[in-house]
Protein backbone atom coordinates (compact mmCIF):
# COMPACT_ATOMS: atom_id res chain seq x y z
CA UNK A 1 0.00 0.00 0.00
CA UNK A 2 2.04 2.93 -1.31
CA UNK A 3 1.15 6.04 -0.93
CA UNK A 4 3.38 8.89 -3.48
CA UNK A 5 2.78 12.40 -4.44
CA UNK A 6 4.48 13.60 -7.17
CA UNK A 7 5.20 17.21 -7.61
CA UNK A 8 6.33 18.49 -10.90
CA UNK A 9 4.90 21.81 -12.69
CA UNK A 10 4.89 19.58 -16.06
CA UNK A 11 1.94 17.43 -16.22
CA UNK A 12 3.26 15.19 -18.86
CA UNK A 13 6.21 14.81 -16.27
CA UNK A 14 3.61 13.74 -13.25
CA UNK A 15 2.41 10.70 -15.25
CA UNK A 16 5.90 9.30 -16.75
CA UNK A 17 7.03 9.26 -12.91
CA UNK A 18 3.30 7.59 -11.97
CA UNK A 19 3.82 5.36 -15.01
CA UNK A 20 7.11 4.29 -14.16
CA UNK A 21 6.10 3.18 -10.59
CA UNK A 22 4.03 1.00 -12.20
CA UNK A 23 5.93 0.04 -14.89
CA UNK A 24 9.32 -1.22 -12.07
CA UNK A 25 6.93 -2.39 -9.87
CA UNK A 26 6.15 0.09 -7.32
CA UNK A 27 2.49 1.25 -8.22
CA UNK A 28 1.12 3.54 -6.15
CA UNK A 29 -2.09 2.77 -3.94
CA UNK A 30 -2.82 6.37 -4.07
CA UNK A 31 -1.41 9.03 -6.04
CA UNK A 32 -1.41 12.31 -5.22
CA UNK A 33 -0.11 14.97 -7.65
CA UNK A 34 1.02 18.90 -7.45
CA UNK A 35 2.08 21.43 -9.86
CA UNK A 36 4.32 22.88 -7.54
CA UNK A 37 6.04 23.36 -3.93
CA UNK A 38 3.37 25.30 -2.23
CA UNK A 39 0.27 22.64 -3.38
CA UNK A 40 2.43 19.96 -2.58
CA UNK A 41 3.03 21.72 1.18
CA UNK A 42 -1.01 21.96 1.02
CA UNK A 43 -1.48 18.12 0.14
CA UNK A 44 1.00 17.35 2.84
CA UNK A 45 -0.42 19.51 6.18
CA UNK A 46 -3.78 17.19 4.96
CA UNK A 47 -2.49 13.91 3.80
CA UNK A 48 -0.38 11.27 4.87
CA UNK A 49 1.93 9.80 1.85
CA UNK A 50 4.62 7.49 1.99
CA UNK A 51 6.95 9.29 -0.16
CA UNK A 52 7.38 12.87 -2.16
CA UNK A 53 8.56 12.71 -5.74
CA UNK A 54 9.62 16.37 -6.41
CA UNK A 55 11.19 17.83 -9.29
CA UNK A 56 13.73 21.12 -8.22
CA UNK A 57 12.53 23.52 -11.29
CA UNK A 58 8.62 24.94 -10.15
CA UNK A 59 7.03 28.02 -10.80
CA UNK A 60 5.35 29.50 -7.92
CA UNK A 61 7.53 27.47 -4.98
CA UNK A 62 10.35 25.38 -6.11
CA UNK A 63 11.74 21.83 -4.92
CA UNK A 64 14.41 23.36 -3.21
CA UNK A 65 12.06 25.48 -1.16
CA UNK A 66 9.69 22.68 -0.53
CA UNK A 67 12.30 20.40 1.10
CA UNK A 68 13.33 23.01 3.66
CA UNK A 69 9.75 23.84 4.75
CA UNK A 70 9.45 20.28 5.29
CA UNK A 71 12.34 19.81 7.09
CA UNK A 72 11.45 23.04 9.29
CA UNK A 73 7.96 21.48 9.94
CA UNK A 74 7.63 18.76 12.96
CA UNK A 75 4.99 17.21 10.97
CA UNK A 76 6.37 16.65 7.81
CA UNK A 77 10.28 16.68 8.56
CA UNK A 78 10.36 12.71 8.58
CA UNK A 79 8.60 12.48 4.91
CA UNK A 80 10.74 10.91 2.94
CA UNK A 81 11.61 13.47 -0.30
CA UNK A 82 13.30 11.93 -3.62
CA UNK A 83 14.17 14.49 -6.13
CA UNK A 84 13.53 14.00 -9.62
CA UNK A 85 15.00 16.78 -12.07
CA UNK A 86 17.04 17.62 -14.92
CA UNK A 87 19.53 19.35 -12.70
CA UNK A 88 22.98 18.83 -12.16
CA UNK A 89 24.34 21.58 -10.44
CA UNK A 90 26.96 19.72 -8.30
CA UNK A 91 26.14 22.55 -5.23
CA UNK A 92 22.50 22.36 -5.35
CA UNK A 93 22.72 18.51 -5.02
CA UNK A 94 24.87 18.87 -1.97
CA UNK A 95 22.74 21.53 -0.38
CA UNK A 96 19.80 18.77 -1.04
CA UNK A 97 21.39 16.20 0.64
CA UNK A 98 22.07 18.51 3.29
CA UNK A 99 18.79 19.17 4.16
CA UNK A 100 17.71 15.11 4.07
CA UNK A 101 16.65 14.61 0.90
CA UNK A 102 16.73 10.85 0.52
CA UNK A 103 17.71 10.24 -2.99
CA UNK A 104 18.05 12.09 -6.23
CA UNK A 105 17.38 10.74 -9.72
CA UNK A 106 18.73 12.80 -12.90
CA UNK A 107 16.08 13.20 -15.97
CA UNK A 108 16.03 11.11 -18.35
CA UNK A 109 15.53 7.73 -16.29
CA UNK A 110 14.93 4.62 -16.54
CA UNK A 111 11.75 3.70 -14.65
CA UNK A 112 13.34 0.38 -13.01
CA UNK A 113 15.81 3.45 -11.42
CA UNK A 114 13.09 5.06 -10.27
CA UNK A 115 11.58 1.94 -8.61
CA UNK A 116 14.79 1.13 -7.46
CA UNK A 117 15.56 4.26 -6.02
CA UNK A 118 11.81 4.47 -4.19
CA UNK A 119 12.44 0.82 -2.74
CA UNK A 120 15.72 1.64 -1.14
CA UNK A 121 14.69 5.16 0.44
CA UNK A 122 11.58 3.13 1.75
CA UNK A 123 13.45 0.29 3.19
CA UNK A 124 15.71 2.76 4.64
CA UNK A 125 12.85 5.14 6.29
CA UNK A 126 11.23 1.92 7.50
CA UNK A 127 14.76 1.09 9.20
CA UNK A 128 15.45 4.41 10.86
CA UNK B 1 33.44 26.48 -22.53
CA UNK B 2 33.75 23.17 -23.87
CA UNK B 3 33.64 23.13 -27.42
CA UNK B 4 30.61 21.43 -28.82
CA UNK B 5 30.64 20.10 -32.44
CA UNK B 6 27.03 20.38 -34.62
CA UNK B 7 27.47 16.34 -35.16
CA UNK B 8 27.53 16.21 -31.22
CA UNK B 9 24.79 18.20 -30.70
CA UNK B 10 22.45 15.82 -32.84
CA UNK B 11 23.72 12.58 -31.13
CA UNK B 12 23.56 14.01 -27.65
CA UNK B 13 19.45 15.10 -28.99
CA UNK B 14 18.77 11.56 -30.43
CA UNK B 15 19.52 9.74 -27.06
CA UNK B 16 17.80 12.28 -24.73
CA UNK B 17 14.67 12.70 -26.94
CA UNK B 18 14.90 8.45 -27.43
CA UNK B 19 15.31 8.03 -23.23
CA UNK B 20 12.64 10.92 -22.31
CA UNK B 21 10.13 10.15 -25.37
CA UNK B 22 10.58 7.43 -27.11
CA UNK B 23 11.09 9.59 -29.79
CA UNK B 24 13.55 8.06 -32.27
CA UNK B 25 14.99 9.81 -34.81
CA UNK B 26 17.87 10.90 -37.42
CA UNK B 27 19.55 13.48 -39.12
CA UNK B 28 17.73 15.10 -41.56
CA UNK B 29 18.93 15.05 -45.11
CA UNK B 30 17.51 18.12 -46.45
CA UNK B 31 17.39 21.41 -44.56
CA UNK B 32 13.24 21.38 -43.20
CA UNK B 33 11.91 24.96 -43.29
CA UNK B 34 9.82 25.73 -39.77
CA UNK B 35 6.34 24.04 -40.50
CA UNK B 36 3.18 26.29 -40.75
CA UNK B 37 2.10 25.53 -37.73
CA UNK B 38 5.28 25.69 -35.35
CA UNK B 39 5.56 25.06 -31.16
CA UNK B 40 8.83 26.39 -30.04
CA UNK B 41 9.70 25.12 -26.51
CA UNK B 42 12.44 27.63 -25.38
CA UNK B 43 14.61 27.20 -21.95
CA UNK B 44 16.81 29.95 -21.06
CA UNK B 45 20.14 29.47 -19.30
CA UNK B 46 22.94 31.60 -17.29
CA UNK B 47 26.39 30.44 -17.06
CA UNK B 48 29.51 32.18 -18.71
CA UNK B 49 27.79 33.02 -21.52
CA UNK B 50 23.47 33.16 -21.39
CA UNK B 51 21.59 31.59 -23.87
CA UNK B 52 18.96 29.25 -24.38
CA UNK B 53 18.21 25.59 -25.86
CA UNK B 54 14.87 25.64 -28.66
CA UNK B 55 13.42 22.82 -29.67
CA UNK B 56 10.88 23.81 -33.05
CA UNK B 57 7.97 20.76 -34.03
CA UNK B 58 5.20 20.80 -35.51
CA UNK B 59 1.71 20.75 -33.49
CA UNK B 60 1.75 17.06 -35.06
CA UNK B 61 4.64 15.86 -33.80
CA UNK B 62 4.34 17.38 -30.32
CA UNK B 63 1.42 15.90 -30.16
CA UNK B 64 2.83 12.78 -30.91
CA UNK B 65 5.14 12.99 -28.36
CA UNK B 66 2.52 13.52 -26.09
CA UNK B 67 0.96 10.86 -26.45
CA UNK B 68 3.87 8.98 -26.47
CA UNK B 69 4.96 10.03 -23.06
CA UNK B 70 1.06 9.92 -21.57
CA UNK B 71 0.73 6.76 -23.33
CA UNK B 72 -2.36 7.47 -24.84
CA UNK B 73 -2.86 7.91 -28.62
CA UNK B 74 -2.16 10.59 -30.74
CA UNK B 75 -5.65 11.65 -31.08
CA UNK B 76 -6.31 11.82 -27.80
CA UNK B 77 -8.03 15.18 -26.32
CA UNK B 78 -5.20 15.04 -23.50
CA UNK B 79 -2.24 14.26 -26.07
CA UNK B 80 -3.57 17.39 -28.06
CA UNK B 81 -3.83 19.48 -25.27
CA UNK B 82 -0.61 18.54 -23.74
CA UNK B 83 1.74 18.65 -27.10
CA UNK B 84 3.23 22.04 -25.87
CA UNK B 85 3.60 20.45 -22.35
CA UNK B 86 5.57 17.60 -23.82
CA UNK B 87 7.70 19.35 -26.01
CA UNK B 88 8.75 21.93 -23.23
CA UNK B 89 9.55 19.30 -20.94
CA UNK B 90 11.75 17.42 -23.51
CA UNK B 91 13.26 21.27 -23.71
CA UNK B 92 13.74 20.89 -19.91
CA UNK B 93 15.53 17.42 -19.50
CA UNK B 94 17.58 18.10 -23.26
CA UNK B 95 19.02 21.42 -21.56
CA UNK B 96 19.61 19.55 -18.30
CA UNK B 97 21.88 17.23 -20.51
CA UNK B 98 23.79 19.48 -22.74
CA UNK B 99 24.37 22.96 -19.93
CA UNK B 100 26.47 20.41 -18.20
CA UNK B 101 28.21 19.06 -21.09
CA UNK B 102 28.68 22.76 -22.06
CA UNK B 103 29.68 24.60 -18.80
CA UNK B 104 30.75 21.65 -16.97
CA UNK B 105 29.39 19.06 -14.10
CA UNK B 106 30.78 21.51 -11.60
CA UNK B 107 30.61 24.87 -13.37
CA UNK B 108 28.32 27.37 -12.44
CA UNK B 109 25.29 27.44 -14.35
CA UNK B 110 21.50 27.11 -13.84
CA UNK B 111 18.33 26.91 -15.86
CA UNK B 112 15.11 28.85 -16.05
CA UNK B 113 11.69 27.17 -16.98
CA UNK B 114 10.64 26.49 -20.24
CA UNK B 115 8.10 28.11 -22.63
CA UNK B 116 6.06 27.07 -25.44
CA UNK B 117 5.82 29.72 -28.13
CA UNK B 118 4.91 30.05 -31.59
CA UNK B 119 7.54 30.81 -33.05
CA UNK B 120 11.03 31.01 -32.79
CA UNK B 121 12.07 34.30 -30.42
CA UNK B 122 14.35 36.11 -32.91
CA UNK B 123 18.18 36.59 -32.34
CA UNK B 124 19.67 39.74 -30.12
CA UNK B 125 22.63 41.59 -31.21
CA UNK B 126 25.93 39.65 -30.58
CA UNK B 127 23.99 36.14 -30.20
CA UNK B 128 24.78 33.29 -32.35
CA UNK B 129 23.20 29.75 -33.49
CA UNK B 130 23.87 26.30 -33.48
CA UNK B 131 21.56 24.03 -34.55
CA UNK B 132 20.70 20.43 -36.49
CA UNK B 133 17.29 19.43 -37.70
CA UNK B 134 16.06 15.44 -37.00
CA UNK B 135 13.47 13.31 -38.34
CA UNK B 136 11.17 11.34 -36.70
CA UNK B 137 10.93 7.99 -37.16
CA UNK B 138 7.48 9.29 -39.05
CA UNK B 139 8.95 11.67 -41.11
CA UNK B 140 8.28 14.76 -38.74
CA UNK B 141 10.90 17.02 -38.72
CA UNK B 142 12.46 18.91 -35.29
CA UNK B 143 14.91 21.73 -34.91
CA UNK B 144 17.22 22.06 -32.11
CA UNK B 145 18.92 25.18 -31.76
CA UNK B 146 21.96 26.35 -29.02
CA UNK B 147 21.75 30.10 -28.86
CA UNK B 148 25.12 31.49 -27.25
CA UNK B 149 25.38 35.24 -26.47
CA UNK B 150 28.20 36.73 -25.94
CA UNK B 151 31.03 36.04 -22.96
CA UNK B 152 29.66 37.80 -20.22
CA UNK B 153 32.62 40.09 -18.84
CA UNK B 154 34.35 39.62 -15.39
Amino acid sequence: MLSVLIADDSLVMRRMVARSLELSGVPPHELREASNGEEALGILRDTYVDIVLCDLHMPVMDGLELVKRLGADPATADVPVVIVSSERSAGLIAELEELGVRGYLRKPFQPEALGNLVREVLRLTETS
Amino acid sequence: MIPLSTDELALLAQSTFADTAFLLTELASERHGPASDCLCAVIGFDAEVKGRLVLAASTALAAQLAADMLCVDASDEQAVAQAGGALAELANVFAGVLVPRLFGEHGQWALGLPRVLLADPPLASGEEVRGVTLVSDAGHPIRVELVLGEKKQN
